[in-house]
């Protein structure tokens, strides 16, 4: 039962991961970069939806209406899709076709810079989403009485948020017109345009799609977790693009599968941890290294897969 | 990919089927009450119960100082400080604003502002008789530095940080008469500087912005009344960002500067032991208002603090659980810094010796726990009467929120 | 003479610091089968990339349909109707051969039209019909250059820039795809630009052709008349 549980708690943030991870996943298989400005994409995705919940309803309101709460949400992710295109379009795209490093030392600088942005424009302190009444703590399923499993308004709307979002994908990219000249820009950028397909369309979309479902992954998570910072995006951005690398970089199943293996391991260690005797500690080995067991699992699997799980070995791309 | 969305579908269908089953509330329920939070005090900030939202509701916070203004000493410092801040007063506000003071008193005594006379000066306060009088009570140091000031313990309730009426020790804070009646002269000359360090960014900016609040009042009525040994006082700000290698680079910049004579600081233990030898090394007097562990003034002549231990507060804490609350079980949250581990240890300790079991002790990193919900599973499955944080005040938060959220606490 | 369907004044353009191409001046008329052949690096492949905008023209202008194409970025051009069967045949080799036709005609919005033309291509090449949803990466040498060529046929194009078609392909599907080519020219009426180390082949193909040497443009003249240039003979054709 309790082992049950942890695994759901681990597939509820695992999800969020995957759904941020996915970001990563499609930047990377269409320009071959690695966006790690895309943890503060998510981030800007929850300040802004924090302001915009802010503005309507008031900074003390303790409840707030649920189609409030959906429109300004969706209308911030718009936004923030928005910001991932400009994004692309100040930092990357000057640097398209020179080499890897210097458009992976821009990135890590628009991570910083974005940080700081956030920092002067919201502060660095805590802040918190506010959540229509009884959305995180109104039990819609209880298994095993008061202290058993709790399953919410919050967990029910993210797996279908989730369910969705991959179908939507699935027939984006697999399905359209579109999708196929996205797939031969990742496959062969120069035979793609060659076809007519206008790559900065491409790498538009997949920077638009990425923002838009890591501003929704970001809002949850930081729902999830209570309350957020600057620099959320951080660590769940690492988190995140290590998912992307243990599914495979590239494949977008692939991230929301290693999104949902490190959700899981982190909270079966958090859960077990402490029951592994430790030589020198009493009380076993600290509950402090949840997260270190989750990077662990992905070194593992990519000693043994370097490719990624759902990963194709390695790219007709010299 | 598949499979992995069949069971939360099926589980959808069937929470859909059973909405009309009710949310469990009510008080009693077949699992026993719901438990306690009770924290330490680097809970105590009016961020927790911001950030909580709700959720802090009924927590019991140890905490060297609370604002109540029934004490005439601090009623008039609760004033002057709402009319700057419009906020009221937190435990680190109170302590900074009685450290500077005490700074300002020792620079007085020493004649000059002169690092090594400020020290002396500051040694030479060993008793409630030659003690600094604040609104926290009498300041005094024993020979290893530290000093003996009592706890007291604050409910929330209504959304605020209030004094619970259910208290260990009978307190002294606010007896003394806060501040000089000097006539005010005009400060005039070659400033003295003295140095402030705290989290003013990063994960306990909350207590940075009281310790700014509560050195920058202090300043302003020193100098009002005629700064110190007739010269106006300045501070210079040290943002250590709760971290030990910003700590450090905050001594060095302080060190640095030769005009600087004494340090207000730092406010995490963990940032004071980083610091510390720093300061020994270049001989500044430092006062923290906020480091509790026991090994911060250990060792060096040189390190100050105007509050308690962790030893006298985790010992506090746990016979607050026994005796006041009459509780026999509890789960320990406590972060994984010097401040969480060393609290922590002392909690257990003292609860060993009077018969609180501590059924699970559990850590947290607060630099990268993205979420406590497993963690809070965990406490969850031990049903304690009590939860006892030994943390900062952010990540106690979310602990009480996902606890609200697990059913734990009401 | 009218004006030519493609012209190049003086282009020159490379890679990085490195210049290609010194200058080149050649032209295009509507219906001809134009074929550049000349030594391994002397810029035939460069100047097809520079054709359909893929590289950037340094200096010089090249004029198609009486437009300057400087500038114009690849979608565009291949819009205008000139298509380019880039070398090492470089389809997709993780989308099905159907995906890779109908990529082809990426740009048209004709989908009855489209299926038409896939089953032309179907005709063309059965051998394309019987692999349909098979992955390109796993066809066959000629089988993957069939599918260049069809899938550029598939953008209804005007102008067909072909590169290096014969490359490592068993001489009776070379002489198959050279056929194809010429009936393509003739009944579609498609002007075709041949890049080809095959020169023997090639000038049985083409109507005109441009001997291209380290990035300057040596000799031009009717294919058959450079098929019988002594110099072209001994460089080209092996004596």
């Amino acid at each position: 039962m309790l082992f049950l549980e942890y695994t759901l708690n681990g597939l509820n943030t695992g999800i969020l991961y995957g759904l941020i991870a996915i970001g990563y996943t499609m930047v990377y298989g269409i320009i071959q970069l690695i966006n790690f400005a895309h943890g503060e994409i998510c981030m800007l995705g929850a300040m802004v939806t924090a302001t915009f919940l802010g503005w309507a309803f008031g900074v003390d309101a303790i409840a707030i209406p649920a189609a409030g709460f959906v429109v300004f949400m969706t209308l911030a992710a718009l936004m923030d899709g928005g910001f991932g295109i400009l994004l692309d379009k100040i930092a990357y795209k000057p640097l398209r076709g020179s080499s890897r490093l210097s458009a992976l030392i821009t990135a890590i600088g628009m991570s910083l810079l974005l940080q700081n942005l956030a920092v002067m424009i919201w502060g660095a302190g805590a802040n918190t989403i506010k959540v229509p009444e009884g959305y995180t703590s109104t039990a819609i399923l209880q298994i095993g009485g008061r202290l058993g499993i709790r399953i919410t308004f919050f967990h029910i709307s993210i797996w279908l948020f989730t369910i969705a979002s991959m179908s939507g994908l699935y027939f984006l990219v697999q399905k359209t017109r579109f999708g196929m000249a996205m797939r031969a820009t990742a496959q062969n950028p120069t035979a793609a345009s060659l076809m007519g397909v206008r790559l900065d369309k491409v790498v538009a979309t997949t920077f638009f799609v990425g923002s838009f479902l890591g501003a929704i992954g970001g809002v949850a998570v930081a729902i999830n977790k209570g309350s957020f910072d600057y620099q959320i995006g951080l660590y769940i951005g690492l988190v995140a693009f290590a998912a992307a690398v243990l599914g495979g970089i590239g494949s977008i199943p692939g991230a929301m599968l290693g999104g949902i293996i490190i959700g899981v391991v982190e909270a079966w260690a958090a859960g077990y941890l402490s029951e592994i005797p430790h030589p020198l500690v009493e009380g076993g080995i600290s509950t402090g290294y949840k997260e270190a067991v989750g990077f662990t699992v992905l070194i593992l699997i990519i000693l043994l897969r370097p490719q990624g799980l759902l990963g194709s070995r390695g790219g007709d791309r010299a | 990919m598949i499979r992995s969305r069949i069971a939360p579908l099926v589980l959808c269908a069937v929470a859909l089927l059973t909405t009309g089953c009710p949310p469990a509330d009510g008080g009693k329920t077949d699992d026993g009450d719901y438990s306690i939070i009770v924290g330490g005090d680097g809970v105590f900030s009016p961020d927790y119960v911001k950030l909580a939202e709700g959720a802090a509701e009924g927590s019991y916070i140890i905490t060297p100082y609370i604002n109540d203004t029934s004490s005439p000493g601090i009623k008039a410092f609760s004033e002057a400080f709402i009319a700057e801040y419009k906020q009221e007063p937190d435990a680190w506000a109170a302590l900074t604003y009685d450290a500077v003071g005490t700074i300002a008193v020792a620079i007085e005594k020493a004649g000059k502002p002169d690092r090594k006379g400020i020290r002396d000066a500051l040694a030479a306060m060993n008793s409630k008789e030659t003690g600094y009088p604040g609104v926290t009570g009498v300041t005094f140091f024993d020979k290893n530095g530290d000093c003996a000031k009592p706890a007291l313990i604050a409910e929330v309730k209504g959304g605020k940080l209030t004094k619970s009426a259910t208290q260990i020790d009978t307190s002294s804070a606010g007896e003394a008469k806060a501040g000089g009646d000097k006539a005010a002269k005009k400060a005039e000359g070659e400033p003295i500087v003295i140095g402030v360090a705290g989290p003013f960014t990063g994960g306990g900016q909350k207590y940075g912005e009281m310790i700014k609040a509560g050195a920058k009042l202090k300043l302003a009525e020193l100098n009002a009344a005629g700064g110190v040994l007739g010269r106006p006082l300045k501070i210079v700000w040290g943002d250590d960002e709760s971290t030990n290698s910003k700590a450090v680079n905050v001594a060095n910049d302080f060190a640095a500067r030769p005009e600087l004579c004494a340090v207000v600081g730092h406010f995490n233990s963990t940032c004071s032991l980083a610091a510390k030898a720093i300061y020994k090394a270049a001989e500044i007097p430092a006062l923290t208002p906020g480091s509790t562990n026991v090994k911060v003034c250990e060792g060096s002549d040189w390190y100050f603090r105007n509050l308690y231990r962790d030893d006298f507060q985790g010992f506090i804490c746990s016979d607050f659980i026994t005796k006041s609350l009459k509780k026999k079980t509890c789960v320990v949250f406590f972060d994984d810094d010097d401040y969480g581990t060393g609290l922590k240890t002392f909690f257990e300790q003292r609860a060993k010796e009077t018969g609180l079991e501590v059924l699970e002790s559990i850590s947290y990193d607060k630099k990268s726990v993205t979420e406590f919900t497993s963690l809070v599973t965990k406490a969850k499955s031990k049903a304690p009467e009590v939860i006892f944080i030994a943390g900062n005040y952010k990540e106690a938060a979310l602990i009480a929120k996902a606890c609200k959220k697990a059913g734990l606490t009401k | 003479m009218s004006t030519p369907l493609i012209e190049f004044k003086g282009v020159k353009t490379g890679y990085g610091q490195m210049e290609v191409l010194h200058g080149i001046d050649l032209h295009v008329d509507q219906g001809e089968i134009v074929t550049l052949i000349g030594s391994n690096g002397a810029g035939k492949t460069t100047t097809l990339m520079t054709l359909s905008g893929v590289n950037k023209v340094w200096e010089g202008e090249i004029w198609y349909e009486g437009a300057c194409l400087n500038g114009v970025p690849p979608h565009e051009i291949v819009a205008r109707g000139i298509c380019h069967v880039p070398e090492g045949r470089q389809i997709f080799r993780d989308l099905t051969v159907e995906e890779n036709l109908r990529l082809g005609a990426y740009l048209r919005s004709d989908q009855a039209a489209i299926q038409k033309d896939l089953e032309h291509s179907f005709d063309m090449f059965p051998i394309l019909r019987e692999r349909s949803f098979q992955l390109g990466g796993t066809l066959s040498g000629g089988e993957q250059q069939m599918l260049a060529i069809a899938r550029g046929l598939m953008g209804k194009p005007k102008v067909l820039l072909l590169d290096e078609p014969s490359l490592g392909l068993a001489p009776l599907i070379v002489a198959d795809i050279f056929e194809t080519v010429k009936r393509v020219n003739k009944e579609e009426d498609v002007t075709v630009v041949l890049v080809e180390q095959n020169a023997n082949l090639a000038l049985k193909t083409a109507n005109r052709g441009y001997v291209l040497e380290t990035g300057t443009i040596t000799l031009s003249d009717d294919a058959d008349k450079l098929a019988n240039n002594p110099k072209v003979r001994e460089a080209y054709l092996g004596g």
